[in-house]
């Protein structure tokens, strides 16, 4: 297999592009933001019942606009049709899968950078001394959902209905990440260590699962 | 189809919308798969060769595979990465002067014209210097100087041993350095020559071989 320059080459390409189109992920921000506050505001909650559902609002908060990402990510390598740039180099299929998985976990990840200190401060989440067993949950979900969505954007890249069929594929897979998120999140929340970590180790299992499927199968969903 | 391009050879591949030339020169870099037939690059099986003998083909392809808002400068250097190239600045420059748009590196390519566009498409083309280059249509867009730019890169490249196969419906444009022809309708081959007959009565030839195909 290719070293792993190539997928590297990718990534720093992928951050390039984002930079200059700020817009796209400001959208996102904005676009979560507005789901976070919503459910804030939902049955005017106590500050128990806020502390309670906050981690379901950031998590679904980031797989909405997850989605809006996945598409503009991936829409980038259609135009001009560069994505047969991609396929003409010298690199194979899974190295290609691997550059375009961790651009979109670059950019989950700077997403949540703006949504978590929003999603703490509107639902008083306090996590005390957990917020670095948090952010590890918060990593590793992020990277299992990024594998989904890269791959997945590349299926629906292929059919002319991309914007309905990604979500359509995208969200019922992604629904043990999006409870290990949830879950982990509270368990962390009222102090139960054991119940975090099983979440944790299920989101693991699905990263080194979904994640080795996806590297391999993405050669042949986008062959021609 | 059966044929075969040797190094140093420019192959015009010339036909009607429609004959299969895209379809070709798309197998040829693997980037579609046929459902039947073989393809030898080097003496060895092609179609299922490992990735890493992708750097011994090189396609200019109607799509220009650049991303608009990165710099001619920044594209090239991305696909050096993806090549492994060395001396990648030293590369780039020498492929945009070959095809005169030297001046054109630090623009985004976005905000270039067609014309510029391919020619800063050739250069990616061109770029990891590949033994087998396959260009589709490739004047397509571009003004009759470009057009005589491209040409004497083609018979520089020629004369250094690479392989060259060119498709066009554009027989007037033929480069002047082409070696042999194919004519293809309905993804056939109907006629094939060789330099001398590429050069002359072409345009006649082509009339010829496209009616009776249809005729029959």
């Amino acid at each position: 297999m290719s070293g792993p320059g190539p997928a590297l080459a990718i990534l720093v390409k992928d951050v390039r592009l984002e930079l200059r189109r700020v817009e796209s992920l400001a959208t996102m921000a904005v676009f979560a933001g507005l789901v976070i506050l919503i459910f804030a505001f939902v049955g005017d909650p106590t500050p128990a019942e806020l502390a309670r559902i906050g981690p379901g609002a950031l998590w679904a908060s980031i797989l909405f606009a997850g989605v809006l990402g996945f598409e503009r990510w991936f829409a980038e390598e259609e135009r001009n049709a560069a994505l047969h740039g991609l396929l003409l180099a010298p690199v194979d299929r899974e190295v290609l899968f691997l550059g375009k998985w961790a651009g979109a976990t670059v950019f989950l990840l700077a997403l949540e950078a703006i949504l978590v200190p929003v999603a703490a401060t509107l639902y008083r989440l306090d996590l005390g001394g957990a917020w670095g067993a948090f952010s590890i949950l918060l990593v590793v979900v992020t990277i299992g959902y990024a594998a989904l969505g890269t791959f997945f954007a590349a299926v629906a890249a292929r059919t002319t209905a991309s914007q309905l069929l990604l979500p359509v594929l995208l969200f019922p897979l992604s629904v043990p990440l999006l409870l290990a998120g949830i879950e982990g999140g509270q368990a962390l929340a009222a102090g139960a260590g054991g119940d975090y970590r099983d979440w944790l180790g299920l989101a693991l299992a699905f990263d080194v699962l979904f994640g080795t499927i996806c590297t391999m199968a993405f050669g042949t969903v986008i062959e021609e | 189809m059966s044929f075969s391009l040797d190094q140093g050879e420019l192959l015009v591949v010339a036909g009607p919308n429609g004959a299969g030339k895209t379809t070709l020169v798309r197998t040829l870099a693997r980037l579609s798969r046929p459902s039947a037939g073989k393809v030898r690059l080097g003496g060895a099986e092609w179609l299922d060769a490992p990735a890493a003998r992708q750097r011994e083909v090189g396609l200019l392809s109607h799509a220009t595979y650049l991303y608009d808002r990165l710099t001619a400068l920044e594209n090239l250097e991305f696909y050096a990465r993806l090549y492994g190239l060395d001396g990648a600045r030293a590369r780039i420059y020498s492929a945009l002067e070959k095809v005169g748009v030297r001046d054109l590196a630090g623009r985004r390519t976005g905000t270039l014209s067609r014309g510029q566009a391919q020619r800063v498409s050739i250069a990616r083309a061109i770029l990891h210097d590949p033994r087998l280059l396959l260009l589709d249509e490739p004047q397509a867009g571009l003004d009759p100087h470009a057009v005589r730019r491209l040409n004497g890169a083609l018979a520089e490249l020629r004369t250094a041993g690479r392989a060259i196969l060119l498709t066009t419906h554009d027989l007037a444009r033929v480069p002047e350095s082409a070696s042999r022809f194919l004519i293809l309708v309905d993804g056939r081959v109907v006629d094939a020559g060789n330099r001398a007959e590429a050069r002359n009565g072409l345009e006649l030839r082509y009339e010829r071989a496209v009616a009776r195909s249809v005729e029959q």
